[in-house]
């Protein structure tokens, strides 16, 4: 019922892909040919198609093994294409038929961000195709399609015929096509993995984490896959653990290197896992849960503030860390969490800030207040210079603007500021509670101060 | 980019998913550091939405509609008609009979009148007397057709490739038709004359029906609650049925903009064949419905495939889309009136096409996005917007690698939601925006395999909150999964609001086909305060089974409110139809948790031990005295032998309790086996060990030992705890299974039975009796002979393989020179005896006995079966010396 942790893979599954996969080049190699479409910057099938000899197929071969052999030499983790390595050293004719599942995915690109490819740049507008596709027209390339998988039909099971059958007929399976355990370690773990979720939705902790403890010892499971229930049950059971999982995981996942866009189509990489252009989602996580946990803390312990003991302090300079020496992370939320790290920091100095003090003392309080509002504008002129990240600028703006009128301001006028959060509350809509808490807090002093 | 909005990636919006947070704002403290605490503004938010785990489905439902009920359309012709025309042609055909009859007979002039009853072929008698009795005549109404086609009918859209041609269905090879759509639907409807009487839109439900799925259902959906305290079934009222005549793929409701201020009037309904559009006309105050149509639209006149989804232009009431199974689509214009002769024209310039070659599923949606030229088509792997009046299109999403889209819903102007094999996605639609855009998501951790995954969206107010419940559910299971957003109140953004819930659908064991909602709760807040009660909402839930056709409806409340015994059920019209689910003991089996109780509860006695205060041989004592009272006591009631023989025969463990641990098994079987012997004077029998034995092992065993042994062999592989389980086992099984008769009283009453038949029969019952004397000795002779042989030959083979290493291995020993009380030594480090029962000497020469028959380079077995091959060879010489314990008088 649930997505399991890991790739299930049987040769009846790879073989009923394959044959999927064939099927679908042929359409589209004989729908291109039919149109008159010839493709020129990506290698297609059809191209391969063109030139297939086995001379050719074997250099391909050969250099897929070297470019791999390379890389495995390089250092890079490799962990991720291990169901393709596998797949393709299951001999020469698998080697081929794999080909057609790969030759297929290289058509695309494969989105990191999210699942699915999202566009929505309007240059890239193109007229309505104004055409109708016939039957006839269908019925040819069907045909043909058909044909020339003759053999590999001939090999295929009976239950790979049914399935490329049905599926070429336009209709789907009922049953997961993959979904189906066949051994008993995957049947353990498909159990396991089902339980975990669904004691997670009724909220019953304890036993989600036995699961979720079970589960990650299994060697096969990647946790990666499941950090995000781990984060959860963590949370919900022992809250002091959750921050140093999350901590851990970026810790030892994180990974910096260039995306295999040409090798890696089995698994998504959005939730589970990061490149140099992708920061991983277990990382963003952590540094949000940080903040927003540490901004309770120092708060929490209110009066004496000590600075030896400031958390925000630390994961700014781990934040800084990221940032700022190499590798550099060049994630444009990174940067925004950066600054409101920043942001909270004068806020709570703002607030700590004593309008009686005099002389230097005062002059140091309020350098560091309008240091850390430096730093958060800068901050978000960085991120904004990513150009894929928006916020609400001018509130945030103005949230600056009112910590640095409280170094300014005296006790007597107060109400000033206190207008100007009111503002600013209406202007963000939303509602928080912190907000409606606010809004009813001033009401009470407008009717004292009245 | 509004002011107002969450921080986010332009792209892909907050992307959630359990434990995975997203963007947030920091809303800071309001310079009172006492009262302002800091806030986050998150994109996911537990405490506005309403807590979802809250929700109950109701365990009672009614079903809306069956196969049973009769289709009645009053166009067309009924049942009277036919009925009457029968009989003309009877009439007929007499008249026709009465003048050959008069021809051929030549005594014209006497004018014969034939009687009624004539017959005009010779009476046949046919022989009466059957070689049974049929009990019940096999009557009924309907006619007979063969189970396997109503079920694959009643799945209309399932195909199950098994059947074609070859005789055997292949295992998880059925599929189905992705363009079979929802086929019940429930939606507002407000008619051109309630919009001029200012009333109301009527809440109506539409859903497909008939032995073809073929016919159209249109009712109303019941009244206003009436009081809190209880949870009824809405009624629903009247009924209006159209024959389609063809199947049924998928109904619409056509909804309206907001900026409209009105309702729709019409339904959609797709067909195999064509497309047809209904208005409803008028829905009179008793809920009559009253509808037009037009001519159906075939889908030969928009090109050679068939439909694949249809929708209404929510801003044009005329106008709506088409899409075929291979990506071409086209607009609509409906004629001014709906009546019979007006057709639907196809725009003859816009048209167009997604059509992939590389997309094989026949899954195709066409849905409005933000204005009235633009369209969104999707297939399985792209989602397409394009705009009419200004000739572009673009591919927003492109889904070619990690998912795959499954579900759209529009749930109004500004929002959608995207249903794709991982994540549920919010996606704006707004007129501000340039282009469809990404707002929120969840990854939902559902099988991303399961291309049966359909959305179910529901708008709910609760308490002034504006929530979208979206609902996903699957063919493969029946459980819901249940997730809410929450909108603000000038829904210019949106949130995720608690965690998900699963719910799980009472009764229904297979997967669900349609799931639709509708909120019924009190929305009224003049009422809500009068009622004076935590608003809670209260959802009607309307579920198609995959397994057969009948609609269920269901009540979802997060409300505490008692959801009692339905009094309204429906109306007369259906009130055969009302079911009460008893199949449900068979669904569950109640035993299984018996049973794990029962297991926990050995388990824990046994880690746990309760010191036994006094020895065992007093329990048994104390409980064989116990069962001979309680047995004294009983036998007097079976004087009357009639009314004895009419109950049950009662297990030995009803009499007396039993005593929980039994350690000495070979004492208790004594204390049975003397117990038998003891009664057998008095014409008592007992049910014999061979008999549990024989029905258990294959093996007739005279002793518990044999059977503990073998017992012992398979949970010793599952548990530490097996010897305990073992003996609870034991005891429950023989206990269970021990009966007593008193064969005195079986032969009075067979005696009375042989009276009361008659004489061939008697002589039938007679000889069988002789037979039984004669054949059953020499059987019963032979079977023993036979079960000794055979138990002999099946417990000793165990044995010698075992033993015969061991003791040529002790043979060695001995030779080496080592004491026999080593090896007593090993076998007593055993697990498996008492040490009181269990001495070393006879067992030692019970092995040494076995090895002589064996070559010596046998390998050995496994040791748990050289244990219980131990015992057996053992336990049948002891059995005679260990009856000295106990006994009773």
């Amino acid at each position: 019922m649930f997505q399991f942790p890991i790739t299930l893979t049987s040769k009846r599954v790879r073989n009923g892909r394959k044959l999927r996969y064939q099927y679908v080049n042929n359409l589209y190699q004989k729908y291109n040919k039919m149109e008159g479409i010839t493709t020129n910057a990506l290698p297609t099938p059809e191209n391969s198609a063109a030139e297939s000899s086995e001379n050719e197929g074997a250099l391909e071969r050969k250099r897929n093994r070297i470019r791999r052999r390379l890389k495995s030499i390089a250092g890079e983790s490799y962990s991720d294409s291990e169901s393709d390595e596998e797949l393709n050293d299951t001999g020469a004719q698998d080697d081929e038929e794999a080909d057609q599942e790969r030759s297929f995915f290289k058509k695309y690109e494969k989105p990191q961000e999210s699942f699915e490819k999202w566009q929505t740049e309007s240059r890239k507008r193109v007229p309505i195709r104004r055409t109708k596709v016939s039957f006839t027209k269908y019925q040819r390339m069907c045909k043909s399609a058909k044909r020339k998988m003759a053999n590999a039909l001939e090999l295929a099971s009976r239950h790979n015929r049914i399935y490329l059958q049905t599926v070429s007929e336009g209709l789907e399976m009922v049953e997961p096509v993959d979904g189906k355990p066949e051994t008993y370690q995957m049947k353990h773990i498909s159990v396991l993995n089902n339980l975990l979720h669904v004691q997670i939705y009724r909220g019953n902790w304890a036993a989600a984490y036995k699961c979720f403890a079970l589960l990650i010892r299994i060697p096969e499971v990647d946790i990666r896959n499941v950090w995000g229930i781990g984060n959860q049950v963590l949370h919900a059971k022992e809250s002091a653990k959750y921050l140093e999982f999350l901590e851990w995981m970026s810790n030892v996942y994180s990974s910096r290197t260039t995306y295999p866009e040409d090798i890696n189509f089995r698994t998504a990489p959005v939730f589970t896992k990061g490149s140099r252009t992708h920061v991983p989602k277990f990382v963003t996580t952590w540094l949000w849960e940080a903040l927003i946990q540490y901004t309770r803390e120092s708060f929490e312990i209110n009066g004496d503030y000590r600075p030896e003991n400031d958390k925000l302090q630390e994961l700014i300079d781990k934040i800084s860390e990221m940032l700022l020496a190499p590798p550099y992370m060049e994630d444009s939320e990174i940067w925004f969490i950066y600054s409101l790290c920043h942001m909270v920091k004068a806020d709570i100095l703002s607030n700590k800030f004593d309008s009686h003090l005099v002389g230097s003392a005062r002059d140091i309080a309020s350098n560091q207040v309008i240091q850390h509002i430096q730093k958060t504008k800068s901050c978000l002129q960085t991120c904004i210079t990513k150009d894929d990240f928006v916020y609400p600028k001018r509130h945030i703006e103005r949230q600056l603007e009112t910590f640095e009128d409280r170094l300014h301001i005296d006790d007597t006028d107060s109400k000033s500021m206190e207008r100007d959060t009111d503002e600013m509350n209406e202007e963000l809509d939303t509602q928080s509670i912190p907000s409606e808490y606010a809004y009813q807090s001033d009401l009470s002093g407008r009717s004292s101060s009245t | 980019m509004s002011d107002k909005a969450l921080p986010r990636r332009c792209s892909v919006g907050a992307q959630l998913g359990i434990g995975v947070k997203s963007a947030a704002l920091y809303n800071p403290s309001n310079g009172k550091v006492e009262n302002g605490k800091p806030g986050w503004i998150q994109a996911y938010d537990d405490e506005l939405a309403m807590d979802l785990s809250r929700l109950r489905i109701s365990s009672n439902r009614c079903m809306v509609d069956g196969l049973s009920r009769t289709v009645y359309t009053d166009e067309i012709m009924d049942d009277g008609y036919l009925v009457d025309d029968e009989d003309d042609e009877d009439s007929e055909s007499e008249e026709h009979w009465r003048e050959i009859l008069l021809s051929r007979l030549s005594w014209e002039s006497l004018s014969p009148v034939i009687p009624r009853n004539f017959q005009y072929f010779k009476e046949v008698e046919l022989n009466r007397e059957y070689m049974y009795d049929i009990k019940s005549k096999l009557t009924s109404g309907h006619d007979f057709v063969p189970g396997n086609l109503i079920a694959d009918l009643s799945q209309s859209d399932l195909i199950s490739s098994g059947q074609a041609g070859t005789q055997f269905k292949t295992k998880g090879a059925t599929s189905y038709d992705p363009t079979v759509g929802p086929l019940f639907v429930t939606g507002e409807i407000q008619t051109i004359p309630d919009l001029r009487n200012n009333i109301q839109p009527h809440r109506i439900i539409v859903y497909s029906g008939g032995k073809a799925n073929s016919v159209l259902n249109i009712a109303v959906a019941g009244g206003k609650r009436t009081n809190m305290d209880s949870v009824s079934f809405d009624q629903i009222e009247s009924s209006c049925t159209v024959d389609m005549a063809s199947a049924i793929k998928s109904i619409k409701i056509s909804n309206l903009s907001g900026m409209l201020g009105r309702k729709g009037d019409l339904i959609g309904v797709m067909t195999e064949s064509a497309l047809h559009i209904i208005k409803i006309e008028n829905i009179s105050s008793r809920h009559e419905i009253k509808i037009s149509s037009c001519e159906p639209l075939p889908f030969k006149q928009f090109g050679d495939f068939p439909f694949a989804d249809f929708a209404f232009n929510p801003w044009d009431l005329r106008q709506f889309a088409v899409v075929d199974v291979k990506g071409n689509f086209g607009l609509g214009q409906l004629p001014k009136s709906l009546k019979a002769g007006g057709r639907c024209q196809l725009s003859k310039d816009n048209f167009g096409t997604i059509f992939d070659p590389e997309e094989l599923s026949n899954w195709r949606r066409i849905e409005w996005s933000s204005s009235f030229t633009r369209l969104l088509v999707m297939d399985r792997s792209k989602l397409i917007e394009l705009d009419f009046a200004h000739d572009w299109e673009l591919e927003i999403v492109q889904a070619k690698t990690w998912s795959r889209l499954l579900d759209y819903h529009r749930v109004d102007d500004d929002y959608g939601i995207l249903l794709t094999s991982r994540e549920i996605i919010v996606v704006s639609t707004k007129q501000s925006n340039e282009h469809l855009t990404r707002e929120i998501s969840w990854k939902h951790d559902l099988n991303s395999e399961d291309t049966t995954l359909r959305l179910c969206v529901q708008t709910i107010k609760p308490g002034g909150n504006n929530l979208l419940l979206v609902c996903i559910f699957s063919r493969n299971h029946s459980q819901i999964y249940v997730h809410c957003f929450s909108l603000n109140d000038k829904e210019t953004s949106i949130k995720l609001g608690g965690t998900p819930v699963l719910l799980q659908v009472p009764h229904v064991t297979a997967g669900l086909k349609d799931v639709c909602l509708y909120d019924r709760s009190v929305s009224d807040e003049v009422e809500l305060s009068a009622l004076e009660s935590q608003p809670s909402i209260q959802l009607s839930m309307f579920i198609n089974e995959t397994e057969n056709r009948t609609i269920w409806h269901y009540i979802v409340t997060s409300g505490d409110l008692p959801i009692s015994q339905y009094e309204v059920g429906l109306n007369s019209k259906f009130t055969n139809s009302q079911v009460v689910c008893q199949k449900d003991q068979s669904y569950f089996p109640l035993n299984v948790p018996s049973l794990m109780t029962k297991v926990y509860q050995a388990t824990t006695a046994i880690t746990n031990p309760t010191k036994i205060a006094e020895p065992e041989s007093e329990i048994f004592q104390t409980y064989g005295y116990q069962l001979s009272e309680a047995i004294n006591k009983l036998l007097p009631t079976w004087i009357d032998s009639e009314k004895s023989l009419a109950e049950l025969q009662s297990p030995v463990r009803h009499l007396a309790a039993v005593p929980n641990d039994i350690h000495n098994l070979s004492e208790f079987t004594s204390l049975l086996q003397q117990l038998s012997q003891h009664y057998t004077d008095q014409g008592l029998v007992f049910t014999s060990f061979k008999t549990v034995s024989s029905l258990l092992l294959r093996e007739a065993a005279e002793d518990l030992d044999i059977f503990y042994n073998k017992l012992l062999q398979c949970w010793d592989l599952v548990t530490a705890n097996s010897e305990a389980l073992t003996r609870y086992v034991i005891r429950d099984v023989v206990m269970s299974s021990l009966h007593f008769w008193k064969p005195s009283l079986y032969s009075a009453v067979e005696e009375k039975l042989r009276d009361s038949l008659k004489g061939p029969y008697r002589e039938i019952v007679d000889s069988w009796d002789e037979e039984d004397l004669t054949t059953a000795m020499t059987q019963e002779s032979s079977a023993t002979n036979e079960s000794q042989l055979f138990q002999g030959s099946q417990s000793q083979i165990p044995t010698i393989k075992s033993s015969q290493t061991r003791s040529s291995k002790r043979t060695k020993r001995t030779a080496v020179g080592l004491t026999s009380g080593k090896v007593s030594k090993i076998t007593h480090s055993q697990p498996l005896f008492n040490k009181e029962t269990l001495a070393a000497p006879p067992l030692l020469s019970s092995t040494q006995q076995l090895p002589s028959t064996l070559p010596e380079t046998m390998t050995p077995a496994f040791s748990l079966q050289s244990m219980a091959s131990f015992s057996q060879s053992q336990s049948s010489q002891r059995s005679k010396r260990k009856k000295k314990v106990g006994g009773f008088g």
